[in-house]
């Protein structure tokens, strides 16, 4: 019985505080985002509205959104495309240089993104890429093929190779069994592939801030701007904006999606 | 495969392997040759540089780092071994919700939430903790990005952790307890010791992504005090043009990086 | 109101100008490195009157960020454009600071072109002959200045200081009550460190007109070792808006600012509006932002146009210094008299221009720049 109260107080107290720790920040981007009026020492705002968010909609906030979920299109369909070969390939162990290859696509996520993309832009200047929408997307795509190639070999692996065999068996191309076969039935993982490269890119910062100066201003660019400059209202109803995808996915899918698809997020 | 098939497919590799010589990797080998150049000639120069203006920084970011993977198993492993233990979804929902907050929205919140007279301050003002028209301090220092590190990074290790905890068999728990081990004791001496690799793989990827941290920083400097490496670097190369030494702070970071590196490569090549 | 002010503006301009003849499309491009409310002024007020005037015309100006780095991703651009060798430059007019447009004049990157310019002989001033040491006469129009000051909070400070002497004592009185933004957090910072080592050092003429000389690091040295003590009870927040943010929340009483920002919050409602600047024996630096025409920019007639556009004493007065609260950026003889009363009581609130006169500084010659903030680097950090 003791017991028993002991563990519902012990889950109160742990629940309220993750409740708090999680939800305090974010809560706290939502109140700047409807202050309209917020003069210190007052401990909340003096007037609430919707204001800063309808300034969303216009303007360099709305240009630099319009901008970088083109970018982020762009990006996917070109990670996808570029992945899929690299993938299935190395699903079915038949990736020549295997490991070399595999290895080119874990390391950009072990090694510290700062300094690469640094020297990034050097090389950007010198191929006129720097301060381009061409030169943002290829930044964007080094981070979206590593998920693509992962999220897609996982996929293809699913797939399993039995029923490709059989198709080879029957006489048809591997190619075709590919395209008839293996492809269709990872269609599930090319679209869960597909939204992480877009999130990836929508939300990417590093590289955009360095290699998409002078005039290429991404949403998460232009947050960050946006917040130095202490216009808190504008920075976070564009936080808000940037990170609402994420979290309607989470909802919405959290079953379906897999730990190992997940765990990529955390790399945003 | 027809050896044509096999040409064609190879092929088609290409460009995304193109793609990550040509933004990746080419890039990391100009940095680190340009970590060894001053004026077209080969120095340490660069290495002098960074010694005599930022060693103090790298112990810095060492600190700061190792008391965000501390803060962030500390409260991580109790969280995934009872999440594994006892059911409780939101719980669990909640604890993945930062996943899905990138690293600059997150610096950014941070922020407004910890700064002087940010709204933690206004909330604990309002529940009468704190007297009105105080200000708190944790936000600026060590104490605020080791607070804002854990807070992203805590998703991902629960995350990892759980799913390396409910791969561990009810059977060894179900012993356990016939000992009469409790909650903690069924975490310790049997979830942790049984998923020991992915509980270091964990350790090793939050350490080594706390260490490489820029855009948290970036948004909660104060401008006085030590500095992340990343910040150091980004000034070098952003605000001098100074190419060489912000190489020199990057080949440091990738020194420092090894742990992970080597994790990665040992993942694929098994 | 202001729309309407601008019209009649247009009007005037257009017709001084005896323009209004067809012309063919140009897109003007215009890069700014400057806070987002400067490319504002440009997009809004002085591109739009501009195409007015001017049909087929569009100015299309884009913000670099803030900060050096912001002027030094605009250098960069253009370096990396005049290196490969290609031609013509993709952007027409640049605003820039003070240390990159040098850097440009140095490496031959711009147009010489206010000679070209109906209001060319209005752009006067010491800081429009030399920047840096470096000759720039010619090449560069300022679009406005801008005067680093300190602001202080009148509720908690009765008497504000009027020399670094007694801004010294008052800091050692009143510990962590005063703010600047350090070196690294923009220009605002790096002026006040720059006016510290003119206070301790006395040598102000030596290192803004030379000669350089390394035998001088020591005297440089010496006193930031004073302003690492003077550092101890201060705020070091992260950026200029941080100093202003900190002064609106009473978290500091005092704080060296530019002047333009603390007027632009003030309008937008989002200051305290008894924060009041002072300028301090024996000085701060103004630091212009200049226009510059790029040497092989695609529309360089047009561009040179357009900064002569700016450079009209109507349109200083009207849009920089009564929309924007900026000191006017050319010959203020031409430009104030043309400025409402109430604009002027504005602007030289707290700062008068007898103040200016006096304590407007300039900044150090390159090398000794560096020095300077190496050396704070290292000591202070």
């Amino acid at each position: 019985m003791t017991r028993s109260l002991l563990g519902l107080a012990f889950r109160a107290t742990v629940g309220t505080l993750v409740l708090v720790a999680i939800l305090g920040p974010l809560t706290s981007l939502l109140i700047w985002s409807l202050a309209e009026r917020w003069h210190w020492p007052a401990p909340f705002p003096q007037q609430l509205g919707l204001k800063y968010w309808l300034r969303m909609l216009q303007g360099d906030p709305l240009r630099a959104l319009t901008r970088g979920v083109g970018i982020a299109s762009v990006t996917t369909v070109l990670a996808l495309l570029m992945s899929v070969p690299v993938s299935y390939l190395a699903a079915r162990r038949r990736l020549p240089a295997g490991p070399l290859v595999l290895a080119l696509f874990v390391l950009p996520q072990a090694f510290p993104q700062l300094p690469v993309f640094a020297s990034a832009t050097v090389l950007f200047y010198r191929w006129n890429l720097a301060g381009t929408i061409p030169g943002v997307v290829l930044i964007h795509l080094v981070g979206g093929l590593v998920y693509a190639v992962w999220t897609l070999t996982a996929a293809f692996r699913a797939v399993g190779p039995e029923l490709e065999e059989a198709a080879v068996n029957l006489g048809a191309s591997a190619t075709r069994t590919f395209f008839r076969i293996a492809l269709p039935l990872a269609l599930p993982g090319v679209a869960a592939s597909a939204i992480l490269v877009f999130l990836h890119s929508l939300d990417e910062f590093n590289g955009t801030l360095l290699v998409g100066a002078p005039y290429v201003t991404t949403l998460p660019v232009y947050m960050y701007t946006a917040s130095l400059g202490y216009e808190l209202q504008i920075a976070s109803v564009t936080a808000l904006i940037l990170m609402a995808p994420g979290v309607v996915l989470l909802l919405l899918l959290e079953r379906f999606l897999r730990a190992e698809y997940l765990a990529f997020f955390g790399h945003l | 495969m027809s050896r044509w098939e096999r040409w064609a497919w190879g092929l088609a590799t290409v460009p995304a392997v193109g793609v990550l010589v040509a933004a990746f990797g080419l890039p990391l080998l100009q940095s680190v040759g340009a970590s060894f150049v001053r004026e077209g000639r080969f120095t340490w120069e660069n290495y002098a540089i960074v010694y005599r203006l930022y060693r103090q920084d790298v112990l810095y970011t060492l600190g700061v780092a190792a008391g965000g993977v501390a803060l962030t198993f500390g409260c991580g492993i109790p969280l995934a071994g009872y999440l594994r233990l006892r059911a409780w979804p939101w719980v669990e929902f909640l604890l993945k919700v930062p996943l899905f907050v990138p690293f600059v929205v997150t610096g950014h919140a941070m922020r407004v939430f910890l700064q002087p007279s940010g709204t933690l301050a206004a909330m604990l003002t309002a529940a009468g903790i704190l007297p009105p028209g105080a200000r708190l301090g944790i936000g600026e220092g060590w104490l605020g990005l080791v607070l804002a590190l854990t807070w992203k990074h805590l998703a991902l290790v629960v995350l990892l952790l759980v799913g390396a905890f409910r791969g561990v068999d009810d059977s060894y728990l179900e012993a356990a307890q016939g000992f009469g081990a409790g909650t903690f004791r069924q975490i310790w001496a049997v979830l942790v010791p049984m998923s020991a690799t992915s509980v270091a793989l964990a350790l090793v990827l939050t350490l080594t992504s706390m260490l490489a941290s820029f855009s948290i920083p970036l948004l909660m400097s104060r401008g006085s005090g030590p500095q992340m490496l990343m910040i150091d670097l980004y000034y070098r190369f952003g605000q001098h043009g100074d190419f060489e030494v912000a190489s020199a702070l990057g080949v440091v970071s990738y020194v420092m990086a090894s742990g992970a590196v080597y994790a990665y490569l040992r993942s694929v090549t098994r | 109101m202001r729309w309407k002010a601008l019209a009649v503006l247009a009007g005037l301009v257009a017709a001084l100008a005896g323009a209004g003849s067809a012309q063919p499309r140009v897109t003007l491009q215009v890069a700014i490195a400057a806070d987002v409310n400067v490319v504002e002024a440009h997009n809004n007020y002085l591109g739009v009157a501009f195409a007015k005037n001017n049909p087929g015309v569009t100015v299309h100006a884009v913000g670099t960020g803030t900060g050096e780095a912001a002027s030094r991703a605009v250098y960069t651009k253009i370096k990396a454009q005049a290196d490969a060798g290609r031609r013509p430059w993709d952007l027409d007019v640049a605003l820039v600071s003070m240390r990159y447009a040098a850097q440009m004049v140095r490496e031959r990157l711009l147009h010489r072109f206010v000679s070209q310019m109906q209001f060319g002989r209005y752009v006067v001033g010491p800081d429009t002959e030399k920047a840096f040491g470096v000759e720039v006469k010619g090449y560069v129009v300022p679009m406005f200045k801008n005067q680093i000051a300190i602001a202080y909070n009148p509720a908690f400070v009765q008497k504000p200081p009027r020399t670094f002497a007694e801004l010294e004592a008052w800091v050692r009185a009143n510990p962590r009550r005063f703010g600047y933004n350090g070196i690294k957090g923009g220009v605002s910072g790096i002026g006040f460190v720059m006016a510290w080592v003119y206070y301790k050092t006395g040598r102000y003429d030596l290192f803004t007109q030379g000669p350089y000389d390394r035998r001088y690091e020591p005297l440089i040295r010496q006193a930031v070792e004073q302003l690492r003590e003077f550092n101890r009870n201060v705020v070091l927040t992260s950026g200029n808006a941080g100093t202003l943010d900190a002064l609106n929340r009473g978290e500091i009483w005092m704080g060296a600012v530019w002047v333009d920002q603390l007027v632009a919050w003030k309008n937008e409602g989002r200051m305290n509006p008894d924060i009041t600047p002072v300028l301090i024996a024996p000085g701060l630096p103004i630091y212009p932002l200049y226009l510059v025409v790029p040497r092989e920019a695609a529309n360089r007639e047009w561009g040179v146009r357009y900064v002569d556009f700016v450079a009209n004493p109507q349109v200083q007065a009207k849009v920089i210094v009564e929309q924007f609260g900026w000191y006017p950026g050319i010959d203020p003889n031409r430009v104030m008299p043309l400025v409402s009363p109430q604009a002027r009581a504005l602007l030289f609130k707290g700062v008068t221009p007898e103040d200016l006169a006096r304590y407007s500084l300039q900044m150090p010659l390159g090398e000794y720049y560096d020095a300077i903030l190496l050396a704070y680097e290292e000591i202070v950090r």
